[in-house]
């Protein structure tokens, strides 16, 4: 199942993604929690920390300037982009370039 | 890529970009449920109303969030403008406000209190399971 959250900038979006993951995963799902933000903040809110969140930014942000490959399938993406949160959540920063388009791996 | 996730007995949740930009270049059937996270503002509303329009049109359930309640008239406000659809109410709590404060996740700082409550009915009505009242 694939849950989408939205909604203007400051809202609380990534609060309630980060924090609904965690209880997700806790209610006994396996949850990947995706952050396709442009700003990604997840990882504050699902719990593992500003310098593992700054890390996976730094890593984004080398794919958007073409010194990194970007993903050319999910479970690369997965593996490469990814970190593992509490409660057993797979964290997982998306690019530019590998975002949401369906046209891009 | 959220196109390739199919199949797979795992829940994806993904964070959005904010606003509505994403959301017009996502094809039908991507994601089964959009949980739309809104203040009680005009401007959040707005921004909402659109997603939740573009949505609907790609046959998504749609449900709003709407967060930092901290008044009836508030709850009001979102209810009056996004009408007829599920609306959950998660109350402004300040530990959600301390966590953000140390960079923390709330559910580590303080889970006890009224907002992560609602977000674990949001939990239960997100995957489709009955909430007791």
């Amino acid at each position: 199942m694939k849950i989408a959250v939205a909604g203007k900038g400051g809202s609380g979006k990534t609060t309630v993604s980060g924090t609904l993951a965690r209880l997700l995963s806790r209610d006994g799902h396996s949850v990947l929690a995706l952050d396709a933000d442009t700003n990604p903040m997840l990882g504050i809110t699902l719990g593992v920390g500003a310098e593992v969140t700054d890390t996976l930014l730094g890593l984004r942000q080398a794919v958007d300037r073409g010194e990194v490959e970007h993903a050319f399938t999910v479970q690369d993406l997965i593996d490469r982009f990814g970190w593992d949160a509490p409660d057993a959540v797979r964290l997982v920063v998306a690019s530019r370039i590998d975002e949401l388009d369906p046209g891009c791996p | 890529m959220l196109g390739e996730l199919e199949g797979t007995n795992q829940i994806v949740i993904c964070d959005l970009e904010a606003g509505i930009g994403t959301i017009s270049r996502l094809r039908d059937g991507h994601v089964d449920v959009f949980l739309i996270v809104v203040e009680p503002t005009r401007k959040s509303i707005e921004v909402a109303s659109r997603v939740a329009d573009a949505a609907e049109a790609r046959g998504a359930r749609v449900v709003i969030v709407a967060n930092r309640v901290a008044s009836p008239a508030d709850l009001g406000l979102v209810e009056s403008a996004l009408g007829g659809r599920q609306v959950i109410e998660v109350p402004d709590d300040d530990r959600v406000r301390r966590a953000d404060q140390r960079g923390m996740a709330p559910i580590d700082l303080d889970e006890t209190g009224p907002a992560i409550a609602a977000l674990q009915q949001l939990a239960l009505i997100a995957v489709g399971r009955p909430v007791s009242n």
